[in-house]
């Protein structure tokens, strides 16, 4: 069981940093809750605290496994074995605001909540059942490994929500008491057959081959794509021991291949087409299924060298290169149809990385002073090979033909003269650019400056006919007059990297691991989301002289109300965390008898830091947001700083 | 039960191991061997469980009717159709991509554009919705009402064919009427899910459009008599005969408000219009919205009185001035105009606060208070609000009746064609009717009467003529019936700012699809797509 309330981060954000959340009300509204419910004059926003205090939403998990196996050896070289699993998970949440609750409203005061109770009951539960049959087999250098299996596989997800409002009583956390109620239920049901041939071949433990090949019959896909084929093949070459292999300061010395190919499914509801009741006798049109829908087919090669010199050091270096064909993007559905969406498998991606990692004891003292260093590195490419529509801006994303899914597209604030619309061509003059880099008019005769001084701020300028406000940036447009569009940045870093270091000397221990990037950018959408809100610390003109400062509105604009993806707001995405440091010290009972004394042999400190630290000139929230390809910070709860200590008490 | 696997090294284990595989293998081929693999959708019911069905085809049916209502309900598109028409005026940032000046290109790149993306797509869920249960009917034979010998195929049968047609029709028309291109939907092309088709010009879909509403006038008159179920069109029963007239309405509407420019206006064929408008609406056509009915709430309604960041354009009372306030707001460059008050003897239009309900001629308020997002342009806030539909429960949007076609339109109709015609004293006849009774004097076959009282006034300030006060009697009366009109009004007027869209792109969304190339309309004084100077009213 767990109190899941938790405020917006937001929230948390928006109210300014020098506001006391613990400011004690001089006449609290709320029995129980000693602090002021909107602590800061300026905005309106709830304090978190008491969000969390009048939260009362609790989730309950269960889950249970059954498990059911058994071998059959009728020989030293042939088994059958069965496997039957279930799995069932429970989850029932419930959301709750009594009646009577004060709530902040849009004006800053308190209105009593009439009440709202949501109860969520999910319960999902699987079934899979394998049978195999394995035969291995040694003859003379030759190894055999060669196994049949079948597989069944089963798993639905029933969920129903029912949600209470209005309630006409205070005091009980009753569905029975909200006057307006109102259920929701939905079902999904899947369902796989399964055909796994898998077969392992080494010879003289130095040629190793590995293969599988799956056949699969899955509920997922329409009648046409219901059956497809997978598999892997993989080759292993332990060069070093071959009797003429020369470089025998390596221990190991490995060459390996493999070539897979997976499928990657789509959701339950892909294929129907989707239309359902709007509750007062109508029936409304929702997704467009896609019968025809097939698995993302993801074939991906892997070449790579192990070794390992004189036991000391070893490393890796592996080339990936991937191709996914009938990738999933959800598209509109062609407006004829009725529908708003559609599934469809059209575009074709590709990537390939190349990693590398070193792992060696740098220092091996007798005298129990041990230092070993694991340094990892990659580098990473993606492309899009093919999309399989007319070219589209997704978000961040320009999905394209030839366009890497790495790439950031967006607009841009004019920031050089020569990117003025064409009208203006003889009245640059009528333009300044001011202190953040931004072309903004500012008419004859004035600067960027005089907004204070001559009253300018809040006025219009008409030039060459376009009307502009005073002083304010503007959005880049195409000769055309549309906005400017075009690459504004790069998720993808020129490396990455990490550093793990391990100490030891006698009992102590000391661990401390490194994580970063060098280059790529991160959209700092945190940032634009508090321009646009007049939350940004840069919005504060406090402490600026009089032709420095600039109105909300001005901010406002330079986000452009975060309706768009400005490329002011790419940044850098170096940076370096300390992701982890850990000291530890054991105490042994040979040494310090007193723990013998509290019947104790040994006894174990550890203290474990994660998250400690990011080094970098990133101005937003967290430098490590999104994905790897499409990298975004946007304000959502970053990744948490723990301090964990540990004793370990051995009898 | 999980068996140590050391277990099966002996005997003994070996047999239980042998007993577990045989049970859990067993359990494995059973579950196998039933599970099949054509998995239906528990969720949501599809083309087989919808028009396979009488009843669900019905509530399909319903459902299309909706979707065809939601478009001039929602505040995506009514607001930016009436922005572009200069009735009403937005300082809101999400609105000034049609309210600014100059004009500006629509964002048609915008997956949620507000004007280019609701007028494409949702009249197209309910002309599919309506063709899939054309071809269900038929198709699967379904039958509604009564079965008996007298009516074998269910006495309710014809009409919601008909219903069907003149959904198709309905959305067709809309289409053509506010686009440069569409698909033709039709009940002739078979088959459900129907998503690869070219477009059309308009001309060819507004063809279609007619025929349809041809083809279901004829099905109607020849079908017994019948009413549609107050859940059609919600609360509202509606006879055979009375979706006869609506049609032929909407015949008229096809005509009048086609044309793109003020020339091809002028070439309609105002004999046939006159004529047909006898066989129009008699009452208006329109649906009550009612919160405990989905999809029936206008959006619409409500933001005819909005009064912080949408207020009436001032191109749409300044004709009513007679202070000179409006000449000399159009005579300032738009970064030194802001919102003005005006003078009138128009009743109508009231400078003082009005009792709400309105219960007299005044629908018209000033509001002293300057317009929110001012910032945005001063040019653009005003100091007036519409509250004729704006009750003292302020919920007139979610209980009123949402009207779609109004006797009133056609009566100014009449009023044009008359004009057309050079039938001028009967055309003043039709606009007295409202125009006396606000305070004005009466219009003459030579237009309102000169003097300091003279409304409406021409840009210059110089009295009207009968044309002018036929343009502003219409917007006057109508609004807020029908946001389109407005701007199709204003099109064919030749009321549209410079650089306004004669017509809206096919939404980009569309465009990516089905893999056309991008574009878009507005900005640009483009003279087949944006509208030109000269022009009635320049900024």
């Amino acid at each position: 069981m767990q109190d899941v309330s938790a405020p917006s981060f937001n929230n948390f954000y928006r109210i300014d940093t020098d506001v006391n959340l613990r400011e004690l009300a001089p006449f609290p509204a709320v029995n129980g809750f000693p602090y002021v419910i909107v602590p800061d004059s300026v905005t309106l926003y709830t304090n978190p605290l008491y969000s969390q205090y009048i939260g009362d939403n609790v989730v309950t998990r269960g889950r249970t496994l059954l498990n059911a196996n058994g071998v059959y050896r009728p020989t030293s070289w042939f088994s059958i074995a069965a496997d039957a699993n279930y799995d069932r998970g429970d989850n029932n949440q419930t959301t709750y605001t009594p009646r009577g609750t004060p709530l902040v409203t849009g004006t800053g005061g308190l209105s009593p909540s009439l009440g709202s109770l949501r109860v969520e009951n999910a319960t999902n539960e699987g079934f899979i059942g394998t049978v195999t049959g394995s035969l291995s087999k040694s003859i003379g250098d030759l190894t055999l490994r060669l196994s049949q299996r079948g597989e069944v596989r089963k798993e639905t997800n029933n969920e129903l929500a029912t949600t209470g409002t209005q309630f006409g009583t205070e005091g009980l956390k009753a569905m029975s008491q909200a006057t307006v109620r109102t259920t929701a239920n939905s079902l999904t049901d899947y369902r796989v057959l399964g055909s796994i041939t898998s077969l392992g071949v080494s010879f003289k433990e130095r040629y190793i081959g590995d293969f599988l090949l799956r056949r699969e019959g899955n509920s997922l896909f329409g009648a046409a794509n219901r059956w497809n084929t997978f598999g892997r093949a993989s080759a292993a070459w332990l060069l070093s021991e071959e009797s003429w292999f020369p470089l025998t300061d390596f221990n190991v010395f490995k060459l390996r291949y493999s070539y897979g190919v997976t499928g990657l499914n789509p959701g339950f509801s892909s294929q129907y087409e989707s239309m359902t009741s709007d509750g007062t006798g109508a029936i409304r049109r929702g997704s467009l299924g896609n019968i025809n829908i097939t698995p993302t087919f993801t074939v991906e090669e892997e070449l790579g060298l192990d070794v390992a010199y004189k036991s000391r050091l070893s490393g890796t270096l592996t080339f990936v290169r991937n191709r996914s064909e009938d990738v999933f993007v959800s598209v509109p559905a062609p407006a004829v149809s009725g529908y708003q969406t559609q599934v469809t498998n059209p575009a074709q991606l590709g990537g390939s990385i190349i990693e590398l990692t070193l792992q060696g004891a740098i220092l091996a003292n007798p005298k129990g002073l041990r230092w070993d260093v694991l340094l990892t590195a990659d580098k990473a490419w993606f492309s899009t090979e093919r999309f399989g529509r007319t070219c589209f801006d997704d978000g961040l994303q320009f999905k394209c033909d030839g366009v890497p899914v790495s790439e950031m597209w967006g607009n841009m604030i004019i920031e050089d003269k020569s990117q003025l619309p064409a009208v203006h061509a003889n009245s640059q003059a009528l333009f300044d650019i001011n202190d953040d880099g931004y072309v903004v008019p500012v008419g004859a005769g004035n600067t960027w400056r005089d907004g204070i001084a001559k009253s300018l701020w809040g006025t219009n300028i008409n030039i060459d006919g376009v009307n502009y406000r005073w002083g304010h940036p503007i959005p880049r447009r195409t000769p055309d007059g549309v906005l400017w569009y075009g690459k504004i940045g790069d998720s993808r870093p020129d490396l990455r990297y990490g550093l793990q270091n391990n100490f030891r000397y006698g009992n102590l221990r000391f661990y401390v691991q490194m994580n970063g990037q060098l280059g790529g950018n991160v959209y700092a959408k945190s940032n634009q989301t508090y321009y646009a809100s007049g939350d940004h610390p840069d919005v504060s003109q406090a402490g600026k002289p009089d032709e420095l400062k600039k109105p909300v509105s001005y901010y406002n604009a330079a986000s452009n109300n975060n309706n768009l993806y400005l490329k002011r707001f790419v940044q850098s995405g170096t940076h370096l965390q300390l992701a982890e440091l850990m000291v530890g010290y054991t105490l042994d009972a040979s040494r310090f008898r007193f723990l013998e004394r509290v019947g104790f042999s040994r006894a174990q400190f550890d203290f474990i830091g994660r998250n400690l630290g990011v080094f970098s000139n990133y101005t937003g929230l967290n430098v490590m947001g999104g994905s790897p390809t499409v990298r975004i910070d946007d304000a959502t709860y970053p990744q948490t700083r723990t301090l964990t200590g540990v004793i370990t008490l051995t009898f | 039960m999980t068996l140590p696997a050391s277990r099966s090294a002996t005997p003994r284990g070996r047999r239980t191991g042998a007993r577990a595989a045989l049970a859990a293998g067993a359990l494995a081929l059973t579950v196998g061997g039933c599970l099949d693999l054509d998995v239906t959708d528990p969720n949501n019911l599809g083309i087989n469980t919808v028009f396979n069905n009488a009843a669900n085809t019905e509530a399909a049916l319903i459902g299309s009717f909706k979707a065809y209502t939601l478009t001039m309900r929602g505040t995506c598109a009514s607001l930016p159709l009436e922005i572009y028409a200069n009735v009403q005026t937005s300082t809101a940032a999400a609105y000034l991509e049609f309210s600014q000046e100059p004009r500006i290109p629509i964002n048609n790149r915008d997956n949620l554009n507000c004007l280019s993306r609701y007028i494409f797509n949702q009249y197209y869920e309910a002309a599919a919705g309506a063709r899939e249960s054309f071809i269900g009917i038929t198709t699967n034979n379904l039958k509604f009402g009564t079965v008996n010998t007298a009516n074998p195929n269910g006495v309710d049968t014809p009409s919601r064919k008909i219903f069907a047609r003149f959904i198709i029709a309905a959305s067709q028309l809309q289409l053509a009427l506010l686009h440069d291109q569409a698909y033709i939907t039709d009940t002739i092309t078979p088959g459900f899910n129907q998503i690869v088709q070219d477009f059309s010009p308009w001309p060819e879909v507004l063809e279609n459009a007619k025929a349809q509403l041809r083809a279901a006038i004829a099905e109607a008159r020849s079908a017994p008599n019948f009413t549609l179920p107050t859940l059609f069109v919600n609360g509202v029963a509606v006879t055979r005969d009375e979706l006869v007239r609506v049609m032929y309405s909407m015949l008229v509407r096809a005509d009048v408000y086609s044309p793109r420019t003020p020339a091809q206006r002028a070439a309609v064929n105002w004999q046939a219009v006159l004529a047909r408008l006898d066989s129009g609406i008699v009452r208006d056509f329109g649906h009550i919205a009612d919160p405990a009915v989905a999809s029936t709430a206008s959006a619409y309604i409500t933001n005819s009185f909005a009064q912080n960041t949408v207020r009436l354009s001032n191109r749409f009372i300044g004709p009513a001035d007679t202070s000179q306030n409006y000449q000399n707001w159009l005579g300032r460059t738009i970064a030194t105009r802001n919102s003005i008050q005006i003078f009138t003897p128009d009743r109508r239009i009231s400078n003082t606060t009005l009792t709400i309900p309105i219960t007299g001629p005044g629908r018209i308020q000033r509001v002293t208070s300057t317009m929110g997002s001012a910032a945005n342009g001063a040019y653009l806030t005003s100091q007036y609000r519409h509250v004729r539909y704006l009750n003292q429960a302020a919920d007139s949007g979610s209980r009123t009746f949402v009207p779609m076609i109004t006797v009133a339109e056609m009566k100014f109709i009449r009023a044009e064609a008359l004009f057309r015609l050079n039938r001028r004293a009967e055309a003043a006849a039709l606009l007295n009717e409202t125009r006396v009774p606000a305070g004005l004097r009466p219009v003459t076959a030579d237009g309102p009467p000169a003097g300091r009282d003279c409304v409406p006034r021409k840009d210059d300030g110089t009295c009207g003529d009968l044309f002018d006060a036929i343009q502003y009697e219409k917007r006057m009366e109508l609004f807020p019936s029908s946001a389109e009109i407005n701007y199709l009004d204003a099109r064919g007027w030749g009321r549209l700012l410079p650089g306004t869209p004669l017509h809206i792109p096919v939404v980009g969304r569309e465009l990516i699809t089905r893999r056309f190339d991008f574009y878009t309309f507005g900005g640009t004084e483009d003279a087949q797509n944006s509208a030109q100077l000269p022009n009635a009213h320049r900024p």
